[in-house]
């Protein structure tokens, strides 16, 4: 009955509709429940009960907040610039929402007689730039933000984010780019597929092995790409209330942070898919598609766990040990792992000796580094109390 | 389609470049120029350019823009007005610059109505990774370009001992501005 | 090409009605009760002192160049880290590391001589 009324084959344009609205209301539910878990994580590291008011166990919190927040009176503060600060928030939330196009949940799907094409909004041949030029693009709306609402709080928190997100983006994109020489692509589908056993010419061994440094480097940097704990300078609460969107109330602030939550689902999607072998099934080589998803699903929701663990484990870093760290540590640490990386390509070795010579190059440079920098070997930097009297 | 798109991005492109020009505040100067080098990427794309596009969000949307904002923030030009406008009547830049602008836009005209200037082939669709083929442009960095290549890491450093000498040197002098230091 | 990137512009348009969708239904549903003390800025409670617009440390501006200058690296190097493979299959994979590691070593002295001058410690 069924085929009587739905056409044999679906028009490309139907499956592009179908793909964003299902992907994108994934990611929307998913930042929900991303929301949900750090209250239930929080609560159950410091053994509280959580949220348990609203539905089972409280799962239906995330759709009360919403509703909440669809309903709250909006609040614009006097001299603010009502354009920017009305637009501000749309644009740091969609450069982050936007990333989720290139990310590869799955392979093909087939659902019945329709052939969906691979699970992913699309594949670019260079999604790797795609993904990269849009991390750019997220730090206008945070900047807007923070200047729009001629608020100190806002401004210096959105000054902070938009200095450390520069900084660790570089050793973000660096670290990106030795997965990259491995895979020998830019095209996220085929890095994925590239650390699969069924790859050709493959080892079928995952990035995080082959590149340890870079997957340590990439956590780092991810959070603090994402302004969060323990890099969440932005919004630092005793310092600075809430950063650039003190002044924010209603929807517009919850597409601040939304456009966190979604940031932070797409950073984990990235470091799954390069560094974890992305929708590979460990020796299941023609797993279905949606052993494929689950597999996807589990390890992402892996990295998001981590990201609620460290929050509520880790104390806050101090701004110049940040600014410290990502200059002096990641950066360097990133450019020697990609040289080492290069060379191992270049020359055609196994890529199974990356980690040993990557390790082996570093171990010198701690020891200049710890050397020639005493003082700084723990990150610390000089005279903090003289710009606390000074400020 | 594409011809479509290829309207609405350069108009966007031209309305956002008249944008920074026309607009008083700095900021919205800015934000102007940000979003006509985004409709300028997508150009780009929309001829068959994927580095190109990419590296015009990530080098001039990703980070030129955010170091004029800061250089926006930093000079803090709050009165534009006051700073700008009384040298701008007095010589007549406006006015000459106007002048130079339609001269320039009637001559490009000119050419390309007079067919001094013509339109380069048709060449059908667009390979399906582009013109601008990464391994492509590889090979051609690393043979014929080599040359280039290593001079851009000496510009590079160049820009950077360049720049940390100014930035030094300023803050050495004018200690009012670390004095203040107000968002560390 | 240019069919890939058309499902982007699907996705663009389903952000972009949501995003703009959920400011304008807020402040269509939400109730408004306009107040002195709400349309001030957050100061803790005190009221504000002088301008809002900061001038900001010399060290924002620092960070932004070194960015701009590492990213234009890191753009340069991408034709490489996607082609190296096939550099390497060809044969030149040597003649061509070679050539990235004079880049990447004129711009290592660039990044030891900032660290040695203090450009990339932020207190100071």
């Amino acid at each position: 009955m069924m085929d009587d009324i739905l056409p044999a084959e679906l028009p490309l344009f139907a499956v592009w509709v179908i793909k964003a609205v299902v992907i994108f209301g994934s990611l929307i539910s998913a930042a929900g429940i991303t929301t949900l878990a750090e209250r239930k994580v929080s609560a159950w590291i410091q053994y509280r009960i959580g949220p348990n008011r609203v539905g089972p166990f409280g799962l239906l919190q995330p759709l009360a907040d919403g509703v909440k927040f669809i309903f709250k009176e909006e609040l614009v503060p006097d001299g603010a610039n009502r354009l920017m600060f009305r637009l501000a928030p749309m644009i740091t939330a969609a450069p982050a929402m936007m990333c989720i196009a290139v990310i590869p949940f799955a392979g093909e799907v087939v659902i019945g007689n329709y052939n969906l094409g691979n699970l992913s909004i699309t594949d670019l041949s260079v999604s790797v730039l795609y993904v990269g030029a849009l991390t750019g693009l997220g730090i206008y709306g945070i900047i807007l933000g923070g200047w729009s609402s001629n608020s100190k709080f806002s401004l210096m928190g959105a000054m902070r984010a938009s200095a450390q997100m520069v900084s660790y983006e570089l050793t973000l994109l660096l670290a990106i780019l030795s997965v990259v020489l491995l895979a020998g692509s830019l095209d996220l589908r085929a890095i994925a597929e590239s650390q699969a056993s069924s790859a050709e010419g493959g080892i079928g061994v995952w990035n995080m092995f082959l590149q340890p440094v870079a997957f340590v480097l990439f956590i780092i940097a991810m959070f603090a790409e994402t302004n969060r704990h323990p890099f969440d300078f932005a919004e630092c609460e005793p310092e600075l209330v809430g950063g650039f969107h003190t002044e924010y109330s209603s929807m517009k602030f919850a597409l601040f942070f939304l456009g966190e939550y979604c940031a932070i689902i797409v950073m984990c999607c990235l470091v799954t898919t390069f560094f974890l072998g992305g929708y590979d099934v460990p020796f299941w080589d023609s797993a279905p598609w949606f052993i494929q998803l689950a597999s996807f699903v589990a390890k992402a929701a892996c990295f998001i766990f981590l990201f609620l663990w460290v929050r509520w484990t880790l104390p806050r870093f101090r701004y110049d040990q940040l600014m410290g760290l990502g200059w002096k540590v990641m950066l360097p640490l990133a450019l020697v792992n990609v040289t080492v990386t290069g060379a191992v390509v270049s020359f055609g070795w196994s890529p199974l000796i990356t980690p040993v010579l990557a390790v082996a190059a570093l171990i010198p440079g701690v020891i200049l580094f710890a050397r020639s920098n005493p003082g700084e070997a723990s990150l610390t930097g000089h005279a903090l109390s003289e710009e606390g009297s000074a400020s | 389609m594409e011809q479509f798109l290829f309207f609405l991005l350069s108009l966007s492109a031209i309305a956002f470049a008249v944008g920074v020009v026309v607009v008083k505040s700095p900021m919205k100067s800015v934000l102007s120029l940000l979003g006509s080098f985004v409709a300028l990427a997508m150009i780009y794309l929309l001829i068959g350019f994927q580095f190109l596009a990419a590296a015009q969000l990530l080098v001039y949307a990703g980070a030129i823009m955010v170091l004029f904002l800061f250089v926006v923030m930093l000079l803090n030009l709050s009165d534009v007005n006051a700073v700008f406008d009384a040298p701008i009547r007095v010589l007549g830049q406006k006015r000459i610059a106007i002048a130079a602008s339609a001269a320039a836009l009637i001559g490009m005209i000119a050419l390309f109505a007079g067919g001094s200037v013509q339109a380069s082939e048709s060449v059908g669709a667009i390979p399906a990774e582009g013109y601008d083929q990464i391994e492509y442009l590889g090979a051609l960095i690393f043979s014929r370009y080599m040359i280039p290549f290593q001079a851009s890491a000496l510009l590079l450093l160049a820009t950077m001992i360049g720049v940390l000498v100014l930035a030094k040197r300023r803050r050495d002098s004018a200690s009012d501005v670390n004095s203040e230091e107000p968002a560390q | 090409m240019l069919i890939d990137y058309a499902p982007v512009l699907v996705l663009l348009a389903v952000v972009a009605a949501f995003a703009s969708g959920g400011v304008i239904v807020s402040e269509l549903l939400g109730r408004t009760r306009p107040a002195i003390a709400k349309g001030s800025a957050y100061e803790c409670g005190t009221s504000g002192i002088g301008n809002a617009r900061l001038r900001l440390s010399i060290h924002f501006y620092l960070v932004a160049v070194l960015f701009i200058i590492f990213d234009v690296e890191t753009l340069l190097l991408v034709p490489w880290a996607a082609s190296a493979k096939s550099f390497a299959e060809a044969g030149v994979g040597g003649i061509v590391f070679a050539q990235v590691a004079a880049f990447l070593f004129v711009l290592g002295l660039g990044l030891v001589y900032e660290w040695r001058k203090g450009g990339m410690t932020w207190d100071r």
